[in-house]
């Protein structure tokens, strides 16, 4: 298609009902800034299961609020016959094909995230590098918090080619490890009552969730893995660190040492499993 | 609302304490009316924005405060002694049956559940006074944060005498010393060839019996049946009743509905009249108001927390209010207020984690002093005692003799919380 005829395609600038075409785009504003907060407020409001439909609905309101917008702009801003609407249409596919290729993946991709359903806000997800709570998803990106505080953005579009792990999967719940490596020497029966004890009495625990205490021997000391789930998957680290903190004591009081407290120029070398 | 009627015969054959079996307890259902309320104000609430904590201080409305006199002879606090026949009807034969028939473990030991404040431990210990059964009672917390290993040298030998360990809940603490006295207990009660009757805190048994599978071991389950609106019904009146004093009338502010049938006036009937004629002439056509349906299922069927309510809702009209009444002087009135007009202390917006951890610690073991708290929980002795001064304000728990439990008048809005948050709840109430 050529200038000329693009051009053709539009209404003259004294056709144009800028009124009409000022209170469109308001309003699209007005209801995006609207959605943008009711859905949040109703979301804080309902109970899990229909928040778990309702905050990742948000992309497709917007979406939804963008098409309509459009939909009422293009017969105001061009000549109205099937030809000139065809025509835009494709001069705009070829455009956003090359420009905002990567927009519109990503925008598809958020789509799809809706029905797929591989992370949804309040998940513990983790993509490449950033592990944190899911907190918002927007029309193109989410927004994931870590635990030191930091917010990462990520394009839907990673849900393509990248692999999503998911701890929770829309549950509250999540596994909580607390490792303890001791000097071999000890009566590991006992080691792993008290450390299963641990979690059993934290304040922190679901207890509808089963406990474990996984027991490995390794050349200079024993790892115990105790796993458990806490109430809130956002206690995660407190859990994990009361854990930590009590296992300790109660092992110390058994005289039950820590690998290094006993053997302090052998400390364990492959610590990474 | 319900037709005018006399206590009816059903309700005067059904006892107004009774245990039954763990699987047989259902939970008291609210009136229609209070469903619907509800199920809108819900919706209402859920959609509004939270109140101020200050905003949910009690208050009494138009309704000026009772007496305490007068509060304390018609709700006086309950004595707990009447479990007695409840008691002797559910165990008395069990406990002094053969012990050589009783060859499996659920034939010997039995269990009690009780809601929190329901007088379980005290009717316990007084049963098995009366019935010369040894009572075995718990070593102190200190003692079980210690191992508690002595404590275990001085279980009874002898098999024929029955046991009643009354409070099962404070033979352990959620502390990782403190699993392994009843840990202990339970295997040596397992193998006991005795007889044993154990009382236990709803809440205890919760957390038991997910922690230790206690369910497990000990089948045979009894609790007191739900106190529902008719028992609460003879219950109150019963309580009500003053000597050489006039009878009482519980009447509701809002439409003058009678919450309890209006009592018998003997003295009145000297023409033969029958009792109902004689209500009659004095109340008109009386109504029964729905407020003991909606007590009793707010309540779970717990005597103590619908005793508190009942006691808190009630109030006297001033004195150029009770003019305007045309009010028979054959029996005195007491106002309550409606059910949707209570104002019961509930949870601030601003209760968090720490909240949440010292109630729910608190019920799971009925109530402990402050220090045992910060033994038990991640918290400072400062926090604890922040969070116990800030829930006291609200009138969500209190101190008696320095320990810290649930005020009954918050239990409910307590426990639907914790339960909203995940939290193990007890089962029943």
């Amino acid at each position: 298609m050529n200038d000329i005829d693009l051009a053709k395609l539009f209404r003259d600038l004294g056709q144009l009902q800028w009124v009409q075409i000022a209170a469109v785009i308001v309003s699209a504003w007005l209801s995006v800034i609207a959605i943008d907060r009711l859905i949040p407020w109703l979301s804080g409001r309902l109970s899990g299961r229909f928040r778990l439909y309702l905050m990742p609905s948000l992309p497709v309101f917007r979406l939804f609020i963008v098409v309509l917008t459009i939909g009422f702009l293009l017969p105001l801003v061009i000549k109205p016959s099937l030809q000139n609407f065809v025509a835009i249409l494709s001069v705009a596919g070829v455009a956003i094909g090359f420009a905002f290729k990567d927009y519109v993946s990503s925008v598809i991709a958020g789509v799809i995230s809706i029905y797929e359903r591989p992370y949804r806000p309040g998940d513990w997800i983790k993509i490449d590098d950033a592990y944190g709570e899911l907190r918002s998803v927007s029309l193109r990106a989410m927004r994931v918090l870590t635990p030191d505080d930091t917010v990462v953005t990520i394009p839907h579009a990673k849900i393509w080619d990248t692999a999503i792990y998911n701890d929770t999967d829309g549950e509250r719940h999540l596994q909580c490890v607390a490792d303890f490596y001791l000097a071999p020497d000890h009566d590991a029966k006992v080691a792993r009552q008290v450390l299963h004890d641990v979690a059993l009495t934290s304040p922190f625990l679901h207890i509808f969730r089963p406990i474990t205490v996984i027991v490995a021997e390794k050349p200079r000391y024993t790892h115990y893995r105790l796993k458990a789930y806490p109430i809130d998957s956002r206690d995660q680290f407190q859990f994990a660190s009361d854990m930590t903190v009590r296992g300790k004591a109660a092992l110390h009081k058994r005289s039950i040492l820590s690998a290094n407290a006993n053997y302090p120029d052998m400390l364990p070398v492959d610590l990474d499993d | 609302m319900n037709e005018p009627h006399t206590d009816s015969a059903e309700a005067e054959q059904k006892p107004l304490w009774r245990y039954v079996p763990l699987q047989q307890f259902a939970r008291p259902k609210p009136s229609v009316g209070e469903t619907a309320r509800k199920g809108f104000l819900g919706l209402f609430w859920r959609f509004r924005r939270y109140s101020d904590p200050d905003e949910d201080a009690l208050i009494q409305g138009e309704l000026q405060r009772l007496p305490e006199t007068l509060r304390d002879q018609v709700t006086p606090a309950p004595d707990w002694t009447i479990l007695h026949t409840a008691l002797d009807d559910a165990f008395h034969k069990w406990l002094k049956a053969d012990r050589l028939k009783a060859d499996t473990t659920a034939d010997r030991l039995s269990v009690l559940i009780a809601m929190p404040g329901s007088g379980q431990s005290e009717a316990l210990s007084h049963w098995a006074l009366s019935h010369e059964v040894l009572v075995l009672d718990p070593p102190a917390p200190e003692q079980l944060l210690a191992g508690a290993d002595c404590w275990l040298d001085n279980l009874p030998q002898d098999p024929a005498i029955p046991l009643v360990v009354p409070t099962l809940d404070h033979f352990y603490l959620r502390h990782i010393e403190g699993l392994q006295l009843i840990r202990q207990l339970l295997y040596w009660l397992a193998n006991w060839p005795g007889r044993c009757l154990l009382g236990c805190s709803s809440w205890a048994w919760a957390y038991l019996s997910k922690a230790l599978r206690v369910d497990t071991l000990l089948t045979n389950v009894w609790t007191l049946d739900a106190l529902d609106s008719e028992r609460l019904q003879i219950w109150f009146s019963q309580l009500a009743k003053r000597h050489d004093k006039k009878p009482v009338n519980f009447r509701q502010t809002d439409n003058g509905f009678f919450i309890i049938p209006p009592p018998s006036l003997d003295e009145h009937n000297t023409d033969g009249k029958s009792d109902a004629e004689i209500k009659k002439e004095l109340w008109g056509d009386w109504k029964l108001s729905n407020f003991l349906i909606d007590l009793a299922a707010y309540s779970r069927g717990n005597p103590a927390v619908a005793w508190a309510i009942w006691r808190h809702s009630l109030g006297q009209l001033s004195e150029d209010e009770t003019e305007k009444h045309d009010l028979h002087d054959a029996a005195e009135t007491i106002w309550v207020k409606p059910w949707q007009d209570l104002r019961l202390p509930s949870l601030p917006h601003s209760a968090g984690q720490s909240e949440l951890f010292v109630l729910h610690t608190l019920l799971l073991h009925d109530g402990m002093t402050a220090l045992l708290l910060s033994q038990l929980l991640p918290l400072s002795p400062f926090e604890i005692q922040r969070v116990l001064t800030s829930l006291g304000r609200f009138g969500i728990v209190e101190k008696i003799q320095e320990r810290w439990q649930i005020n009954p008048l918050a239990y409910h809005s307590v426990r639907e919380t914790l339960d909203s948050e995940g939290f193990l709840v007890d089962n029943p109430g």
